[in-house]
């Protein structure tokens, strides 16, 4: 009996490490690697893809601010993804505060319709916002990707708002009406304050989205005035020569925003999804 | 302050679902009225139609002489204490009490005035500057309390503000509320589902069923005359015991299964009509007193089922052959398990009801 259970015991153990060991190995690697290839010389990349730097080339960094013009278009990034983060809470917020704690007819319907929305391809929606933004001439504008952004992400935002503002105490609010608050007060002075976690989890997964996205830099923007950072990314490579270790650190550079705003807030972003999963 | 009246006011929700019936209420001007009843009678619906929460559907409801079926909470001038307190959890004390005159835009000097007047009443002077998640469950509810004081409002509405506190702390609020509304002269509607606090603090009690009022009256109107089974079942802790039988063809004597009891010549010629006919008899805990010399035919007999002593008084639960009965004696009375006890009634306090409609008969 002993023997059997020192038996398991050993055999969990070895699994268990076997079993986060791969999931690191699949997760972390070519995240290192990149960190790793981004203090390479360009023949080092080529020759050994594997191997640690010789010499750690720090220049790399500063080449890919220097050429790339990273500076600028860090700032059209910030400027895009915090834009398209309040628009989108903004919008998301009186829709949820509306579907959350009011009723009327087809509640339902219309709330399930919105949050369908996630389910649609982002690629899918593609010729569509270009139309819509080209029509607004909007097209090569900071703001015709702002606006894009927020509306991309109004179904998420709109699922996750609901779920924190239909958890609000119906008492509250009722004691807001008889305190005298008005419709609008209600939603500002009451129920927005409330939701504050909330609007931090939906705003993360806007921001995010917003700084990492791609596809719709590239579909609606053609110059440098309102290119962001992930399309900057693109011009290290040229028909003649790729400068890879530069780009790789263009590339560390463009990600540490993410991981910083996660680090900041993950207690939320988990809180905010497994909120309501179980019994507090 | 004001009084309310409440004339056939009916709520149906959807589905046909009467939550209260043709209730017809009048609150006198600066008087404690109790809702009370069991849960789903309707009292929380009648304070919330008084409040403006929920729509009236038929009926007039009127505060201080104006009809205000249509008029929006904030206009009643009605202040409303919760059960769960309902205090804002991103606000202070002191913002959660002046929340509601910030939102009218009283001058800043008036608010903080009639907040620290109201702390001090409360005694949470000491408490403006915290949050709801850093008090306990007793200074919530005088932050509640103290929420409606400040506005000074013509009616104050209390939907069962003690129930989730502890026992003890309950008692102490209870004290602590009818103090306060013999110091504000103020007009108070208060719900609750416990008979001891409608008991205890109320000048006039409503006491309602599946949507219907009962019967409305002063404490002591109600625990002694009593309409119908359901209130002097629901009213008083034991409450009253009821043992069926029927008037004897003579109607002198009331025969139950077990025993009988001769009748004075005044309960007699109250229920001479119900002659050989079946009827419920009602006597309080406290007008039950042991008889050594009792017999069959002139005390209730049973056995003793279950003693309980609480030091000023003995409970004595004693099992018949349809009932379980309780009498309350005195604590040094001597008596065990399985005894057989008879228990004479005080027939002048003692109640009888009609089987059938379970009206009291008189």
């Amino acid at each position: 009996m002993r023997r059997y259970n020192s038996f398991r015991s050993i055999s969990t153990g070895t699994l268990k490490w076997l079993f986060l060991g791969f999931f690191f190995l699949y997760t972390l690697l070519p995240f290192l690697w990149l960190i790793l290839s981004s203090f390479k010389t360009n023949y080092e990349f080529t020759t050994a893809p594997f191997s640690f730097p010789e010499t750690w080339q720090f220049e790399n960094y500063v080449k890919a601010i220097r050429i790339s013009g990273l500076p600028r278009l860090f700032v059209n990034s910030l400027i895009v993804s915090v834009g398209s983060t309040a628009l989108n809470l903004f919008v998301s917020s009186l829709g949820a505060f509306v579907f959350a704690r009011e009723r009327f007819r087809f509640q339902n319907l219309l709330l399930n319709i919105i949050i369908a929305g996630v389910l649609i391809p982002i690629i899918g929606l593609m010729v569509p916002y270009f139309k819509i933004i080209t029509t607004l001439r909007l097209y090569d504008t900071k703001l015709g990707l702002i606006v894009t952004y927020a509306a991309i992400n109004l179904p998420i935002s709109v699922f996750l708002l609901y779920g924190f503002m239909k958890r609000i105490p119906r008492e509250l609010e009722e004691a807001a009406v008889i305190d005298g608050c008005s419709f609008r007060q209600r939603y500002s002075r009451v129920i927005i304050p409330l939701s504050r976690m909330g609007l931090v989890t939906a705003g993360i997964f806007v921001f995010l989205y917003s700084w990492n996205d791609f596809i719709y830099a590239l579909l609606l923007t053609s110059s440098v005035k309102a290119r962001t950072l992930q399309l900057g990314i693109r011009f290290f490579v040229s028909q003649f020569f790729t400068d890879y270790t530069a780009m790789f650190a263009a590339i560390v550079i463009t990600i540490l925003p993410s991981i910083i705003i996660y680090i900041i807030f993950h207690d939320k972003i988990i809180h905010g999804l497994t909120s309501g999963s179980v019994k507090e | 302050m004001a009084n309310v009246i409440l004339e056939n006011i009916t709520k149906v929700y959807p589905g046909d679902v009467k939550a209260v019936d043709n209730a017809n209420i009048e609150i006198k001007d600066q008087e404690f009225v109790v809702l009370v009843g069991p849960s789903g009678c309707g009292k929380t619906t009648t304070l919330r139609m008084i409040a403006g929460l929920e729509e009236i559907t038929e009926g007039t409801l009127t505060i201080d002489g104006k009809v205000v079926n249509d008029v929006p909470p904030k206009d009643r001038d009605i202040a409303m204490v919760f059960q769960n307190y309902a205090l804002y959890p991103h606000m202070t004390v002191y913002d959660n009490m002046a929340f509601g005159l910030k939102i009218r835009k009283f001058p800043k000097a008036d608010i903080d005035a009639r907040v620290k007047e109201a702390a001090q009443i409360l005694s949470i002077g000491n408490l403006l500057d915290r949050k709801p998640k850093a008090l306990s469950g007793g200074q919530r509810q005088r932050v509640a309390v103290g929420r409606a004081i400040v506005r000074h409002p013509k009616v104050f509405l209390f939907d069962e503000p003690l129930s989730n506190l502890d026992a003890k702390l309950r008692v102490q609020m209870r004290a602590e509320i009818s103090s306060l509304h013999h110091r504000l002269k103020a007009t108070m509607v208060y719900v609750t589902h416990d008979q001891v606090e409608a008991m205890t603090m109320a000048d006039k009690i409503v006491v309602m069923k599946d949507g219907l009022i009962q019967q409305i009256g002063g404490p002591l109107e109600l625990y002694n005359s009593p309409n119908n089974l359901f209130v002097a079942g629901f009213i008083g802790s034991p409450p009253m015991n009821f043992i069926e039988g029927r008037v004897a063809d003579n109607s002198n004597v009331f025969d139950a299964v077990d025993f009988r009891l001769p009748l004075t010549s005044q309960k007699a010629s109250l229920v001479a009509s119900y002659k050989g006919s079946p009827v419920i008899f009602g006597v309080r805990p406290e007008d039950l007193t042991l008889d050594p010399k009792g017999t069959e035919d002139n005390a209730v007999t049973g056995s003793v089922l279950v003693v309980e002593q609480l030091g000023e008084q003995l409970h004595l639960h004693v099992e018949m052959k349809d009932a379980t009965i309780i009498a309350k004696v005195p604590p040094q009375t001597k008596v065990a398990v399985g005894d057989k006890v008879f228990l004479k009634p005080n027939m002048e306090k003692a109640h009888f009801f009609d089987k059938e409609t379970e009206q009291v008969i008189r």
